[in-house]
């Protein structure tokens, strides 16, 4: 069953289209994230969900219920959701107790229950023993906490996040990525996530939704996101990959196609996307730790060598076509030598431009 | 829900409120008597005299010129105050600021009084003392003549340029002013090239607003001109509709002379505050506000701001007291103290009445006021309801009603409903003539609260009201206070709409005051002047003490 769903999503601001007509749902337990760039639509339709915003026109219904359909907006109060926002919003008047309790209060929860729950809650973000701090005597990631507590205490049908990590430094962030996905685990509620960040969408979601311009790209597992892009979009929002254009010289069947890059090297690929039949111009879109080093391979010079420990990126020019291969840095590599590559039919990826 | 009715609840009641004493002002201008008068028509027969006519258009232009000069002493006094404490080293600059800005907390009406005890030409306290000292014959100072209204208005307007320029100087970037230093600009040369023309639009916007004000003014030439036989447009009104013959039509066609002037004025000074928006400089990065030096100017400029205080506080407050408690028989230099004055003033039922009536007006048009004003930014801010724009222009239009115009349309409104004489009618009035004040820092607390504050206690399940109440209202609470305390002074010291409301049931305080004075009882009037004042103080030092409010900003 699923526990959210969205269809036919249109937000307009005057003329501009913020969020393009756009449908998903959101199966029970899951976590969801929506993946995108400033600007395309994700925030917005993560308020439209919450009812902070104003949806043009479309259906939104969780479980059971219709929040947004035409003519009607249930309003965010009685939506059963709750949501951690990117600046975490903890009231600065107020201790973290009363800020965590405060859902509770506004349904009128007798005193004694409250006081066990929310230091039952206080004890799963681990903050323990801060029930009479006041917001702004906490560090970021203990605010991110106390919003974190204050939302699931309502246990709500639908947790929502706002770019939650997004104002921590790197290392917490990372830290904090895991701390949020195994509480999500626990509580086991049904989640949506909203982040520009890639690697944070990868580790911690079941699905990603990538969004673009008030569309949806492309949605599915972080693997077949990074494994079988949808298009150049979305080839190059997630991880790193040689995007090189290409014509298809021969087609085999099965998905699979013979490709010309610039200046005549031809490789063997294979198509990802179902039911698209690629013919005449085309992307190929390469990840970068797929170019191997081998004896027998394609002829390149190495033009450009950044070590970053673990590996070293390598930039490569095989005649016309200019690569960028991930090897590891036990090879040293010098700038200017002569390297042969292979790539593996089953890593080039053919991709339609939109 | 909530959403859409407000608006229907909001928009009636402004209009109420704020548009309609204006229309009736107006109609009452066309009218041949008052409208309880049977025999009342409409005419064109005053509206044509006060437009047309000389004695009208003469005190017309004595108003504009004598506003004209307020507001530029007042602005030039202001930039000068507001350069010396925000640029220079100048000595002991936070109490510097309190005693330039004090003068806003105080009455200009009981300031008027003080000056009149000090200045008039033959009894007046310096004149006999300069008499006495210098052998000087006739008057050295004359508060009753054109130039001393102008001062002593400029004197009480300054502290409005003063905060609107020193805002300005302190968002500027100082490395403007470096830059030209280094480029080879004396301090000077500094001054007047590079910071005066980056203050100007604020310079601009301060004078026009001093100069709406001073044209609306009553207080201050009411009580100066009974000698000088300087004509004021917000005098005449006072007159024609207090002073026999009675012609409450004509009051109300100089009621809409005045109100045309206003428009006008704040048109311009809307005009100049949008560019001194656009001057704004601040950066993220915190500066070190490097001040000028003033050497052994330093000590002489602290002295002026001296001299400043001096006339607007000390000699003011010192003549009060000596009026208030010094006998008849006495003089200056051999006074003779005495209670009897004091105490017979403020134990007379007149005096309990109006002291009363004060505080309740005191206390419930800041209440009104601030929740009206909260409620319209709330409903324009967060809610953004319907009509949002009709209702911020109708809360902001009373910005461009002097007191006295609102004074007459609100007599004309209610003249013939119970309400008429009552305290009722002096709060709608006042509620009328400060909401903008409340609604503008209302506006401002909301935009300073992060939406996602209250968007998380949405979330939480709590509705708009119990949102407004938990926590825009608690996070909003130090600007909601000063607010009140703004307008609770206001309130406090306002005297030309309760002038033409007053009855025998509702004399406040300067109401009291103003007729003491026209009995030409002055002891008495600055016994009941300073009781005002003692009440104005009470309210800034419970916000500024106890409730820690910051004052200064927030005019």
């Amino acid at each position: 069953m699923s526990d959210l769903s969205v269809r036919d999503l249109v937000v307009k601001y005057g003329d501009f289209l913020a969020v393009d007509n756009v449908s998903f749902t959101v199966e029970a337990g899951a976590f969801v994230s929506l993946l995108g760039p400033s600007g395309c639509g994700k925030t917005t339709t993560l308020r439209c969900i919450a009812g902070l915003e104003t949806a043009t026109t479309g259906h939104i219904s969780i479980g059971t219920d219709r929040v947004v359909c035409p003519g009607h907006e249930t309003p965010p109060e009685r939506r059963g959701v709750n949501m951690v926002f990117q600046s975490y919003a903890v009231w600065p008047h107020m201790s973290v107790f009363d800020n965590v309790a405060y859902g509770l209060r506004t349904r009128n929860t007798p005193s004694a229950e409250i006081a066990t729950r929310v230091t039952e809650v206080l004890r799963l973000v681990g903050l323990d023993g801060y029930g009479a701090r006041y917001g702004t005597e906490l560090s970021g990631g203990q605010q991110q906490r106390v919003a974190v507590a204050r939302a699931v205490i309502t246990e709500p049908r639908l947790l929502l996040f706002d770019e939650p990590l997004s104002n921590l430094d790197a290392g917490l962030r990372e830290r904090m990525r895991f701390e949020l996905l195994a509480l999500q685990r626990r509580l086991g509620r049904t989640s949506v996530y909203v982040t520009h960040d890639q690697a944070e969408a990868m580790v911690m979601s079941d699905r990603i939704i990538l969004m673009h311009q008030g569309r949806i790209v492309q949605e599915g597992s972080p693997r077949s996101l990074y494994e079988r892009p949808a298009n150049r979009f979305a080839a190059a929002f997630i991880g790193n990959a040689n995007l090189l254009e290409a014509t298809v010289t021969a087609s085999h069947g099965d998905g699979r196609h013979t490709v010309t890059l610039p200046g005549g090297l031809t490789l063997e690929g294979h198509v990802a996307t179902p039911g698209w039949v690629p013919s005449g111009a085309v992307l190929v879109c390469i990840r970068p730790e797929n170019v191997e080093p081998a004896p027998d391979g394609i002829p390149a010079t190495v033009t450009r060598v950044s070590y970053l420990g673990p590996v070293q990126t390598v930039e490569l020019q095989a005649g016309a076509v200019t690569l960028r291969a991930d090897l590891p840095s036990r090879h040293v590599v010098a700038t200017g030598t002569a390297l042969n590559i292979r790539i593996d039919a089953s890593a080039v990826v053919l991709v339609p431009e939109t | 829900m909530t959403r859409a009715l407000l608006p229907w609840l909001l928009i009636p009641l402004l209009t109420v409120l704020i548009l309609v004493p204006v229309g009736f002002m107006f109609l009452g201008a066309f009218m041949s008597g008052a409208l309880a008068d049977p025999e009342a028509h409409l005419t064109l027969s005053k509206v044509a005299a006060v437009y047309t006519t000389l004695p009208f258009l003469r005190t017309l232009g004595s108003t504009l010129v004598i506003a004209f000069l307020v507001a530029i002493a007042a602005t030039l006094g202001g930039v000068t105050m507001a350069w010396l404490t925000s640029r220079t080293d100048l000595p002991a600059r936070p109490i510097m600021e309190t005693c330039i800005i004090a003068p806003l907390f105080l009455s200009p009406f009981v300031g008027a009084i003080a000056w009149l005890v000090l200045g008039s030409p033959r009894a007046g306290l310096l004149n006999v003392i300069a008499r006495a000292w210098f052998g000087t014959t006739g008057a050295v100072v004359n508060v009753a003549t054109p130039s001393g209204i102008v001062l002593i208005m400029a004197l009480y307007y300054l502290p409005y340029a003063y905060l609107t320029v020193a805002a300005a100087l302190r968002n500027m970037d100082p490395s403007m002013e470096e830059a030209a230093c280094v480029n080879g600009s004396g301090i000077l040369g500094t001054a007047l090239k590079v910071t005066l023309p980056v203050v100007r639009p604020a310079l601009i916007s301060a004078f026009f607003f001093i100069f709406v004000l001073a044209c609306g003014t009553f207080a201050i030439p009411a009580v100066l001109d009974r000698a000088s036989q300087v004509r004021f447009l917000a005098v005449d009104v006072f007159q024609a509709s207090a002073t026999y013959p009675i012609d409450y039509g004509t009051a109300a066609a100089i009621g809409t002379l005045l109100f045309w002037i206003s428009v006008m004025g704040i048109a311009a000074y809307r005009f100049a505050s949008r560019a001194a928006r656009r001057f704004v400089t601040v950066t993220a990065r915190g500066y070190r506000i490097r001040l000028v030096r003033l050497r052994w100017l330093r000590w002489p400029m602290a002295g002026l701001v001296g001299v400043y205080v001096v006339l607007s506080i000390v000699l003011p407050y010192l003549a009060l007291v000596w009026s208030a408690f010094a006998r008849a028989g006495g003089t200056i230099f051999a006074p003779v103290w005495t209670l009897a004055n004091a105490r017979g003033v403020l134990t007379s039922a007149e005096v309990a009445g109006a002291t009363v009536n004060t505080l309740e007006v005191g206390l419930i048009t800041p209440t009104l006021c601030v929740g009206l004003g909260l409620l319209i930014a709330y409903a324009v801010r967060r809610l953004r309801v319907p009509a949002s724009n009709a209702i911020d222009y109708i809360t902001m239009f009373s910005i461009a009603v002097p007191g006295i115009v609102f004074g007459t349309g609100v007599f004309w409104t209610y003249v013939l409903t119970p309400a008429y004489g009552t305290i009722a009618v002096l709060v709608l009035a006042f509620v009328a003539a400060y909401v903008p004040f409340a609604y503008r820092i209302s506006d401002t607390a909301l935009l300073q609260i992060d939406r996602a504050l209250e968007e998380a206690s949405l979330l939480c399940g709590a509705g708009n009201g119990r949102t407004l109440l938990r926590i825009t209202l608690p996070l909003a609470r130090p600007a909601l206070l000063s607010a009140w305390i703004m307008v609770f002074i206001f309130a406090v010291r306002e005297i030309s709409a309760a002038v033409l409301l007053t009855s025998s049931d509702n004399v406040v305080l300067s109401v009291l005051s103003f007729n003491y004075l026209d009995f030409g009882d002055v002891p008495k009037a600055a016994v009941v002047g300073l009781l005002q004042t003692a009440l104005l103080a009470a309210g800034v030092i419970a916000g500024r003490y106890v409730f820690r409010v910051k004052l200064s900003s927030q005019v």
